[in-house]
């Protein structure tokens, strides 16, 4: 798991928005699902470039979050493997799409499948500066505008 | 001028509609044998990439005698290219989508219908489309089984092409509107056999492009061109792959005269626009990327010396434009045009059956070939079906482009067993009876 970690830092900005991406769709994301992120995610895809870190912050989260579970490393492992070989640049819409998916993927990942998500999934703030902890095992710096939109999607009391 | 951009609206919107009653009435009297049926290739550009036939005939484009002249230029376009090809054309009704088909022979009829709507057909072509976005190279999987009824589509539409194609005979689609961007050259037989590996498949936007005797612009004076930009993203393990590739390809284009090599920070607007004037053909080894609202999909330049950048957002920056090469760049254009930068072969529909990408301004400005993919590529497996592609025509002098395009599926197919990788590539043809270019 510490290797795959590994991975999954050294990927740039783009490679890890495509490894969310084929994450996403590998445990059954669509973009037809993902009403209720696209609304949610708004704040940061009004602006994909100006926000690429944001977005970039949600699919690793994404990645570390699933890499943890024994049951997607695999999954995590092919995802990565295919990142950053496309003859392709990513455009803000690509990047809006991929966040939708990424964020549905996550709360695949997190709940599975239960509706109480107080305990395993928490954003704390040390010195101004936020993370979202999950399952205590996965702990990611975020932006303070992802932290709120996580906090209102999972209906994490502030 | 306000009532008149308002009434431009509901024209447009309402030209979608007759254009759709207008192809199910005349495939109905068709059918029923009270028209000929020889008006169907008029119906079908009636619907489809009309802004094309306007930039290649001018005013000439809307007049009934170039409507009624379509299937003559046509029959006379095979004719003097001695090639034997069948087509296949799709008329979307408002149920269905009518399939109409002209024999080697020149005879035109409609050889029967997908029994699916125009709009559950765009659904499924956009799911289509949506899951080779999604594909992982690295896992790909069965792609086409994702698609829900495209088993059915595929069967129908596979049992009507094979059961009017003579033996050894081209296969020629023109897709229409539902059916554009689907890899129409991969549909498979009930044997599980894709139709490339059997016949040459290649497709027109509409038939002023198919039958374009090609007076359309200033011709280009001779030679070739290769277009190499890597992107800031690429590691320098790819970036010297790429450049390795393009340097082998220049040296292959050298053997039939003079080969212009663009390459990285060098290979700008200005620089590109210059060699697509000089060139009979040119080579893009660039990255693809979406190229804005109704900008299509373009080819990735350099700019000022820099290399595209890591992310292109040209509704946010529409000032990155300057690191596209879209359809509103081409003014002229050589005669063969090939690119792996990725989905450079996709077409978007507009409203009216208006097409944006590439094919749009190339066909226009003089080119009769486009071999470009129509799906996100994976790199090295693109830059192999170049190269292979290149190699097959220079080493067999006598073939056609059409055939060494071809073998070169069939050659990338032994190496990759997914079609993921050996099938992206489409060849799309303007002037069915155009001169080779090599």
């Amino acid at each position: 798991m510490n290797d795959l970690v590994t991975r999954i830092n050294n990927l740039s900005r783009e490679q890890s928005l495509e490894a969310a991406k084929y994450l996403s769709a590998s445990l059954g994301a669509s973009a037809d699902k993902v009403a209720k992120e696209r609304t949610a995610l708004q704040p940061l895809t009004e602006q994909p470039y100006a926000n690429a870190a944001d977005i970039e912050a949600l699919a690793r989260l994404l990645l570390l979050s699933a890499a943890a579970e024994p049951d997607y490393q695999v999954a995590v492992e092919k995802a990565v493997d295919g990142a950053g070989v496309r003859q392709f640049i990513l455009g803000g819409a690509e990047i809006v799409v991929i966040s939708s998916l990424a964020l549905y993927a996550l709360q695949l990942v997190i709940t599975k499948g239960k509706a109480q998500t107080d305990e395993v999934v928490k954003i704390t703030e040390e010195a101004g500066k936020k993370s979202v902890e999950v399952r205590k095992t996965v702990r990611y710096g975020v932006g303070s505008k992802l932290a709120d939109i996580l906090g209102g999607y999972f209906g994490l009391k502030k | 001028m306000a009532q008149e951009a308002a009434f431009s609206v509901s024209w447009m919107q309402d030209k979608d509609e007759v254009q759709s009653a207008l192809t199910r009435i005349g495939c109905d009297l068709v059918q029923r044998g009270a028209i000929s049926p020889e008006v169907l290739p008029a119906l079908y550009d009636f619907s489809n990439g009309r802004e094309i036939s306007s930039r290649m005939l001018g005013a000439r484009a809307s007049q009934p005698s170039a409507q009624e002249a379509l299937l003559a230029n046509y029959r006379a376009a095979v004719s003097s290219s001695g090639k034997s090809a069948d087509v296949f054309f799709f008329l979307e009704g408002e149920s269905t989508v009518f399939v109409g088909h002209i024999s080697a022979s020149g005879g035109v009829e409609i050889i029967g219908d997908l029994g699916i709507a125009p709009k559950h057909l765009t659904e499924m072509r956009n799911a289509f489309r949506g899951a080779l976005r999604m594909a992982n190279p690295a896992d790909s999987g069965d792609i086409e089984r994702e698609i829900d009824g495209w088993d059915q589509v595929e069967a129908r539409m596979s049992a009507l092409v094979l059961s009017h194609t003579a033996a050894h005979a081209q296969i020629l689609f023109l897709p229409g509107r539902a059916l554009t961007g689907l890899p129409l050259h991969l549909m498979r037989s009930s044997a599980g056999k894709r139709l490339i590996e059997e016949y040459v498949v290649s497709y027109s936007p509409n038939f002023t492009t198919a039958a374009a005797s090609h007076s359309v612009t200033g011709r280009s004076t001779g030679g070739c061109a290769v277009v190499c930009v890597t992107a800031q993203k690429d590691g320098t393990d790819f970036q010297q792959t790429a450049l390795d590739a393009a340097a082998r390809l220049v040296k292959l284009l050298e053997q039939s005269g003079s080969a212009d090599y663009l390459k990285q920070g060098a290979a700008d607007h200005r620089a590109v626009g210059d060699a697509m004037k000089r060139a009979t053909e040119i080579v893009f080894l660039c990255h693809g990327t979406t190229a804005g609202f109704e900008g299509g999909y373009g080819i990735c330049l350099a700019d000022e010396g820099d290399l595209p950048p890591r992310v292109l957002s040209v509704e946010e920056f529409p000032e990155q434009a300057k690191f596209i090469l879209s359809w509103r760049d081409i003014e002229v254009a050589p005669s063969v045009v090939a690119s792996i930068a990725c989905s450079s072969g996709l077409t978007e529909i507009g409203g009216g059956g208006v097409r944006f990408g590439l094919e749009q301004s190339l066909f226009s400005a003089g080119t009769h070939t486009i071999i470009s993919p129509l799906w996100d590529v994976e790199q090295r497996s693109a830059l192999s079906w170049v190269e292979q592609f290149y190699e097959n025509r220079f080493a067999h002098s006598d073939w056609t482009i059409d055939r060494a395009y071809q073998q070169t599926c069939l050659d990338m197919r032994d190496q990759y067993r997914h079609f993921f990788f050996w099938g992206p590539f489409a060849m799309n043809v303007s002037a069915i009876g155009g001169k080779e270019a090599a």
